[in-house]
C-alpha cells in the first residue's frame, strides 16, 4: 500500500484581504524507502504542504480547505484530534528548518527524546534514557553520554539539528518529513545530515519528503521531485528526468541560474522579475509574469497538470505542445 | 579587469607591479566570555587569530569556511565595526588599523558594507528614497542634487526611481539587496565588502544579484571582498580566494588553483563536501569529517584543524603552523607541505 497519498490538498489562509489559497491541487504520493523532494522559490507553499500533512497548519486563520491525505489509506484530513497526536512521532516525525526554535530550551537533550520515547513507546525513564544514549549515537555523537545532561544552547547549529533528527528517528518513523534540514547548516555539517538521512531511508524502509530550494541536496538525496511555483505543481519527475530534460521555462530558469562548481560561465542565467504575491496572481499561469517563452494563450489562460513524458508531468502550454517557442 | 574575469589562469594581480588596495597585516579579534552579576571576563573567544591578506585593485576576494570561523568578524573589523585586538589594516596605503573615529571619515567613504540580511539591514520606517540620500547628508555631500543622486543609484542597480517613495516591506528579497548594494556604491566607494550578500535569496534571484555585482565592478572599478559559505557562488565571483577554519586562515590562493588542486585537508574536505550537481554523479573520494569544530574559546593546541584532520600527525598537535607560499600564489599553513 501506498504510504502517503496526497490528493487535490488545497489549504488557505483568511485574511482581511479576504481568502488566499497558498497550496492549490496538490497532489503527489510517496511510497516506503522513497524520497520526494519539494523543490521552488521562496513562498510557493513548501511548508505549507507539510504543515498540512502534519495537521499543523497555523491558527487562527488557516485551514485545509478540502482534499485527502492517506497515510496507509487513511485519511489524515478527517481523522479526529486524539487520533493524529498519535501518529504524529510515532508514524510520522518532522525535523524543522530553524532547530533551536523547536527544541525546548529549559530542557536537557537528553530529556526530550527520553519524553518521546515515553510517551509513545511507554518505557521506564531508565530505559528511555538508554534507547535515547543510543540515538546520539546513531546521529554521529561520539559523547552521547555527556551531552544527555547538555542544554540545547550549549550545542552548535549542526548537533542541535542532529538532536532533531534523533527525536524524529525515535520512534522508527514511517514517514520522515524534513523541512530544509540543512539549510542554516555549512556543508561539511549538511554532508553529514544528508547521510544520515540516506542510512535512514535504506535501513528502516522509511519514507521521507524533502522540502528544500537547493538542488543540490535533490540531487543528493531524492528519487523524486516535486516542482511548486505560487502554490501549484509546475513539474514532477523522477530525479534524474528532472536535471536531464527539465520540461517546465521555471525549472529550466531554476536548473540554469545555480552557480556550478564544475562549471566557468562569465554570466549566470537568471530568472529575471519577481514572484507574484498570493493574493495578486496573473489570470493565467501564473510563471507568464516571468517566462521567457510566454504566448498570448498563457497570458489568458491557466494550463493544467499534464503528464508531457514517460512518468513526468508539467504545468505548460508549450511542453504540453499546444503552442511552439517563436523564434527569436 | 574585465580580461581578468574572462580568463581564470591569469587573474591574479603580479604581486611586484600592483600595489594593494587592502592590506591585512597579523589581525587579531578576541572577544571577551563575560558571565555571572558582576561580568566577570572568563574566557576569551579568538574569533580571528593572526590573519594576513592582501586584496589588489579591481579583484575579488572570497573568503569561505565554516560557520562561525570568523569569516564576518574579520569583514567587521577591516571596517572598524570592531576595534583590532591587534595587527595592522592598511588601506591605500594608510595604517587605518590605530586611527582616531575622528580620522576615518575618508576611510569609511571608501570602504562600504553589504550585509547578508536584506530585512534588518534597512531602517523599516525609512522611505528607499532617503535610505539612499542618507550617505549623502552624513557626509554632506551634493546638497540640492541629491534626488538626482538617487535616481541615479536605483537606475544602476536595476531599480525603477518611481519606487523610491516606498519602504521596504514593500519590496522583495531580492529588490531590497539591490537597494543595499545601492546604498553601498552611494558614495563611490573603492571597497566592497560582501558578507553573504547572496545567502539569503532564492536561486533564481541570487544570480540576478551576483550579475549585477559584476556588472558595478566593471563599472565603476570596485575592488570586493566577499564573504559566503557557498563555495559555487564563491568560486564564480572570486578571482582569489582564502579559506578559514576556527579564526585561521589556512589556504589562499587563486580560484584555479583552490578547485583543481586544493591543498589543505580542511579545504579537501570543504570541496568534496559540496553536493553534487546532477544525481548521476559519483563521489567516491568523499572525506565526511568526524567529530564537532572545537570551540574558539578553546582552540586545540598546535594546528586548529588537528582534531579532525584525516592526516593529522604527532607534529601537528605541538606546533601551529604558518601561511607560507607554498607554489607561486598558493599559501598554505599546514605541516604537509613544511
Ligand atoms: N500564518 C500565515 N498567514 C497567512 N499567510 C501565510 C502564513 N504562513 C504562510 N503564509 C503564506 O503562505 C504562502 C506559502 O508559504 P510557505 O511557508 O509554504 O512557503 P515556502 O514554499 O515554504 O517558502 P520558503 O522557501 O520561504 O520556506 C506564502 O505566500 C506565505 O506568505
Ligand atoms: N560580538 C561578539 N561577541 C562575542 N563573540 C562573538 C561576537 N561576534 C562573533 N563572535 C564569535 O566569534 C566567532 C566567529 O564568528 P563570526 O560571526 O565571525 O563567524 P562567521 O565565519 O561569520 O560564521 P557564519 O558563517 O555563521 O556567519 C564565533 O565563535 C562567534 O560566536
Ligand atoms: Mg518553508
Ligand atoms: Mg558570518
Amino acid at each position: 500500500m501506498t504510504l502517503l497519498d496526497v490528493k487535490n490538498l488545497c489549504t488557505e489562509f483568511k485574511s482581511k484581504r479576504g481568502v488566499v489559497r497558498v497550496v492549490d491541487d496538490v497532489s503527489f504520493s510517496v511510497e516506503r524507502g522513497e524520497t520526494l523532494a519539494i523543490v521552488g522559490e521562496s513562498g510557493s507553499g513548501k511548508s505549507m504542504t507539510s504543515l498540512s500533512i502534519m495537521g499543523l497548519v497555523p491558527q487562527p486563520g488557516g485551514r485545509i480547505a478540502s482534499g485527502q491525505i492517506l497515510l496507509e489509506g487513511s485519511d489524515l484530513v478527517s481523522a479526529p484530534k486524539e487520533a493524529l497526536y498519535q501518529i504524529r512521532g510515532a508514524d510520522i516525525a518532522m525535523v524543522f528548518q530553524e532547530p533551536m526554535t523547536s527544541l525546548n530550551p529549559v530542557l536537557t537533550i537528553g530529556d526530550q527524546i527520553a519524553e518521546v520515547l515515553i510517551y509513545h513507546k511507554h518505557l521506564s525513564r531508565s530505559a528511555a534514557r538508554l534507547e535515547s544514549i543510543e540515538l546520539l549515537k546513531r546521529v554521529g555523537f561520539a559523547r552521547a553520554e555527556s551531552l544527555y545532561d547538555e542544554y540545547p544552547h550549549q550545542l552548535s547549529g549542526g548537533m542541535r539539528q542532529r538532536v532533531m533528527i534523533a527525536i524524529a528517528l525515535s520512534c522508527n518513523p514511517k514517514l520522515l518529513i524534513a523541512d530544509e534540514p540543512t539549510t542554516a547548516l555549512d556543508v561539511t555539517v549538511q554532508a553529514q545530515i544528508l547521510d544520515l538521512l540516506r542510512r535512514l531511508s535504506a535501513d528502516y524502509d522509511s519514507g521521507i519528503l524533502l522540502i528544500t530550494h537547493d538542488l543540490g541536496v535533490v540531487a543528493e538525496l531524492a528519487d523524486q521531485v516535486v516542482v511548486m511555483y505560487a502554490g501549484q505543481i509546475v513539474e514532477q519527475a523522477a530525479v534524474a528526468d528532472l536535471f536531464d530534460y527539465p520540461q517546465h521555462p521555471y525549472t529550466q530558469g531554476l536548473m540554469a541560474s545555480v552557480p556550478r562548481l564544475d562549471g566557468d560561465v562569465k554570466r549566470l542565467t537568471s530568472i529575471a522579475g519577481n514572484v507574484p504575491s498570493p493574493d495578486a496572481l496573473p489570470r493565467g499561469c501564473r510563471f507568464s509574469t516571468r517566462c521567457p517563452h510566454a504566448q498570448a494563450l498563457c497570458v489568458e489562460q491557466a494550463p493544467e497538470l499534464k503528464p508531457v513524458r514517460s512518468g513526468q508531468s508539467a504545468r505548460c502550454f508549450l511542453a504540453e505542445g499546444r503552442i511552439f517557442k517563436e523564434a527569436s | 579587469m574585465t580580461a581578468q574575469r574572462q580568463d581564470a589562469t591569469t587573474i591574479t594581480p603580479s604581486t611586484e607591479t600592483a600595489k594593494p588596495l587592502l592590506e591585512v597585516k597579523n589581525l587579531k579579534k578576541y572577544f571577551a566570555v563575560k558571565s555571572g552579576v558582576l561580568q566577570r571576563t572568563v574566557g576569551t573567544i579568538k574569533a580571528v587569530d593572526d590573519v594576513s591578506f592582501s586584496i589588489y585593485p579591481g579583484e575579488t576576494l572570497g573568503l569561505v569556511g565554516e560557520s562561525g570561523c570568523g569569516k564576518s568578524t574579520t569583514g567587521r573589523t577591516i571596517i572598524r565595526l570592531y576595534e583590532p585586538t591587534e595587527g595592522q589594516i592598511i588601506f591605500d596605503g594608510e595604517d587605518v588599523s590605530q586611527q582616531s573615529e575622528r580620522h576615518l571619515a575618508h576611510f569609511r567613504r571608501n570602504m562600504q558594507m553589504v550585509f547578508q540580511d536584506p530585512f534588518s539591514s534597512l531602517n523599516p520606517r525609512k522611505t528607499v528614497g532617503t535610505l539612499l540620500a542618507e550617505p549623502f547628508s552624513v557626509h554632506g555631500l551634493f546638497r540640492g542634487e541629491r534626488q538626482h543622486r538617487v535616481d541615479a543609484l536605483m537606475e544602476t542597480v536595476g531599480l525603477n526611481p518611481a519606487l523610491k517613495n516606498r519602504y521596504p516591506h514593500e519590496f522583495s528579497g531580492g529588490q531590497r539587496q539591490r537597494i543595499s548594494i545601492a546604498r553601498a556604491l552611494a558614495l563611490r566607494p573603492k571597497l566592497i565588502i560582501g558578507d553573504e550578500p547572496v545567502s539569503a535569496l532564492d536561486v533564481s534571484i541570487q544570480s540576478q544579484v551576483l550579475n549585477l555585482m559584476a556588472d558595478l565592478q566593471d563599472e565603476f572599478e570596485l575592488t570586493y571582498l566577499f564573504i559566503a559559505h557557498d563555495l559555487a557562488v564563491v568560486k564564480h565571483i572570486s578571482d582569489r580566494i582564502g579559506v578559514m577554519y576556527l579564526g585561521n586562515l589556512v589556504e589562499l590562493t587563486n580560484k584555479a588553483n583552490l578547485y583543481r588542486e586544493p591543498l589543505h585537508p580542511y579545504t579537501q574536505a570543504l570541496l568534496s563536501a559540496v553536493p553534487k550537481s546532477h544525481p548521476n554523479e559519483s563521489r567516491p573520494d568523499r572525506v565526511l569529517l568526524q567529530g564537532e569544530i572545537p570551540s574558539p574559546a578553546n582552540p586545540p593546541t598546535g594546528c586548529v584543524f588537528n582534531t579532525r584532520c584525516p592526516k593529522a600527525m604527532d607534529h601537528c598537535r605541538q606546533a601551529k603552523p604558518t601561511l607560507i607560499e607554498h607554489k607561486p600564489d598558493h599559501w598554505i599553513a599546514c605541516h604537509l607541505y613544511d
